[in-house]
């Protein structure tokens, strides 16, 4: 594997390879609806897949709430104590 | 037959015994410490020992039980892995610092009552802070990534919050002793003020907003080992103490959630690889807290469990981004990239710490994580489930996905590296097959929990529900990969607090309390300067003319009697000498004249003699 940016990485034939991982990742999607429940607390336990979107969810919020606060207010010039 | 030997007097005396062993008995030395110490814990019995009176109160330094003992195991342990990495380190102060460190997380982790606790509360604080000191003094190699200003400012700024948090606890257990007439360590109740102090002096420690910025403010700036103890003891004999004494406390849900979330984002920011990993260290204690809240057996288990794990994935991720910064000198993101051709084995050690600390199946934060957030699930605490899975997912990003793309792909930069030295792999090597070992057969771990498990980690629906949130993330993380360079910047935390509001001291200094100063200076100088001046006048008058006067009279007085002295010496005594020599002189002159020698003259004299001589016998 030659060490280049993801995005770049991406734009190439290897595109292949991710699109494998999303295949892999929607049949977990219908993989949880075959799982049997023993321990149901929430409402959301009965829900197949409902963890997986949380997730991608989750991370969206991190990534865009984390950066959009960071720019505004609390991210500085590395020299900003002196 | 010996009752019983506190694991912490191995590390006191053996570090007392650290300058004396020379070459090659050195790193039997530094290894036997912590070997010995394990042992002794597998050896003794349950129970409280050590005990003796003092004042009226009992101090127990030995409380033995399940909850001490599986802090005393994987604090012993971790002190074996961190001394390996740090073999090659050729400074005793730094190893007896660490020895010092860790002796006092054990001390304060079988200590029965809140006295012992806070001697060995302070010791932890005051040995610790020297592992940051020697971060910037160049000590194992930290020269060229550490500058001695930060560190020697952070250790400071670490020192002074520790501080705070020690007066707070022990003014709180001053309160408490009084109160309830006892010292002893059990369950505390946080309502009485004296509670309130212990809790807010344990919460310092453990680095709950908003007092933990000392931690991502200080351990990037310690030594390459040093981090990897600081990251170990002074959270989780933090996390001890509050499950000891806080277990069930609502507001520790609240804390601990806060922390998760905290934690993750911030990590989400910063550039420093580790500061980044510092933010998730307050994330993972997040999650412990957040069990310690909820109370439940399982959730306490949970608590304990991931403490005892993250000790040993944390510190495999610190020692992964330490050799880096060994390696390249470099320590920010943005400075790094490409190292995985060259550092393939750290890279991989890395990755078995990002798994475990994710939640992986097969891996050590599997088997322990998920209890605590299946035991907010089995309590019904909905949003507790939501957050700390989130806080979950801000991890993997992070710390698996991002930081590992960022230092190990990334941008080739053309660093001159290899994999660090053999005694680093080693340690890291055991942590990570630890994390491995724990991961496939979590009976091992389990059945040293404080209370009985009844929980299955291996079930199909964890399995596939911790899938879902693994590949999901990843999904996240790929879409979203353009937002995640990283960037040459730094966060604004709490400790601008401190930092900056040192900088409005100043201000406040040199401008209204400037002219404050002014004006009480005048007022000062009009009250007090002047009639001083005016006092001290009348005091130079009396002075000069008074007591100088006697002075002056006195030796006038002295000169006068000298003067009368000399002149009755020079006049009656020298006259008196010189008169009778003056005399002796004129009648010597004057009998000379009458030895004529003519011999006429004195026959003359005889005959007038004796004439006379008749005249007065004739006369009478």
């Amino acid at each position: 594997m030659k060490v280049m940016k993801l995005d770049k990485y991406l734009t190439t034939a290897n595109i292949e390879k991710f699109k494998r991982g999303f295949y892999v990742s929607f049949a977990l999607v219908g993989f949880d609806f075959l799982v049997p429940r023993h321990h149901i607390f929430f409402v959301w336990d009965k829900i197949p897949g409902f963890i997986a979107l949380y997730g991608l969810l989750s991370s969206i919020i991190i990534i865009s709430v984390s950066k959009a606060v960071g720019h505004i207010f609390l991210m500085k010039k590395e020299d900003y104590y002196g | 037959m010996v009752e019983w030997v506190h694991p912490s007097l191995f590390f006191f005396s053996g570090s007392a015994l650290i300058p004396f062993i020379k070459g090659r008995a050195k790193p039997f030395l530094l290894l036997g410490i912590p070997v010995l110490a394990f042992l002794s814990l597998l050896l003794f019995p349950e129970g409280d020992h050590g005990t003796f009176s003092f004042a009226g109160y009992k101090l127990v330094f030995g409380r033995v039980d399940r909850l001490s003992l599986i802090f005393g195991y994987i604090f012993t342990i971790m002190a074996a892995i961190g001394m390996i990495y740090g073999l090659h380190v050729r400074h005793d102060g730094h190893h007896i610092a660490a020895y010092l460190y860790t002796g006092s997380a054990l001390g304060a982790v079988f200590a029965g009552d809140l006295f012992t606790l806070f001697i060995f509360w302070e010791i932890m604080a005051f040995s610790s802070v020297f592992l940051i000191w020697y971060g910037g003094k160049g000590v194992g190699d930290t020269a060229n990534s550490i500058s001695s200003k930060n560190a020697s400012d952070a250790g400071f700024r670490y020192l002074m919050m520790h501080i705070f948090g020690g007066v707070c606890l022990l003014g709180g257990i001053v309160i408490y002793a009084v109160q309830f007439n006892s010292i002893a360590f059990n369950a505390v109740s946080p309502s009485g003020l004296g509670g309130m102090l212990i809790l807010l002096g344990f919460l310092v420690n453990v680095a709950a907003p908003p007092l933990h910025a000392w931690l991502p403010d200080a351990y990037p700036e310690a030594t390459i080992t040093g981090t990897v103890f600081l990251a170990t003891y002074t959270t989780k004999t933090a996390i001890y103490v509050l499950a000891r004494g806080f277990a069930g406390t609502d507001l520790l849900i609240y804390l601990g959630v806060l922390m998760a979330i905290y934690g993750i984002f911030y990590a989400m920011l910063e550039n420093d690889i580790r500061r980044l990993l510092a933010y998730h260290i307050i994330s993972q204690v997040g999650i412990m807290v957040a069990g310690i809240g909820i109370g439940t057996e399982l959730a306490i288990n949970g608590a304990v469990a991931l403490a005892f794990t993250n000790i040993l994935y944390k510190g495999l991720l610190i020692m992964g981004m330490g050799s880096v910064i060994f390696m390249t000198g470099r320590r920010k993101g943005t400075e790094l990239g490409g190292l995985y051709k060259s550092m393939p084995i750290t890279f991989l050690l890395y990755m078995i710490a990002g798994f475990s600390i994710s939640g992986v199946p097969l891996f050590a934060g599997f088997i322990s994580k998920s209890m605590v957030i299946s035991a907010a699930a089995e309590s019904h605490i909905s949003w507790a489930f939501l957050l700390l899975t989130m806080a979950s997912v801000g991890t993997l990003l992070s710390t698996t996905l991002k930081l590992p793309y960022i230092v190990f792909f990334g941008e080739e930069r053309g660093i001159k590296a290899k994999d660090p030295l053999k005694n680093m792999l080693y340690g890291m090597g055991v942590a990570a097959s630890l994390c491995i070992l724990l991961g496939v057969w979590p009976h091992l771990l389990y059945r040293l929990l404080p209370y009985p498990v009844e929980y299955h980690p291996y079930t199909g629906e964890h399995l596939s529900q911790s899938f879902q949130i693994l590949f999901f993330t990843l999904l996240g993380f790929v879409l979203f990969f353009h937002k995640l360079h990283p960037e040459r910047t730094i966060s604004l935390d709490f400790d601008w607090f401190y930092r900056k509001g040192g900088r409005a001291f100043m201000w406040l200094a040199s401008q209204p309390v400037a002219h404050y100063e002014e004006f009480t200076t005048e007022m000062y100088e009009f009250l007090l300067i002047k009639p001083a001046k005016r006092l001290a006048d009348m005091l130079w008058t009396f002075d000069t003319w008074v007591i100088d006067g006697l002075v002056n009279a006195s030796s006038l007085i002295t000169l006068l009697e000298s003067r009368i002295s000399e002149t009755f010496d020079i006049y009656v005594v020298d006259g008196a000498v010189n008169g009778i020599s003056a005399t002796l002189d004129i009648s010597a002159r004057g009998l000379r004249r009458l030895q004529t020698g003519a011999i006429q003259n004195y026959l003359f004299v005889i005959v007038l003699g004796i004439g006379l001589l008749m005249v007065i016998v004739k006369w009478f």
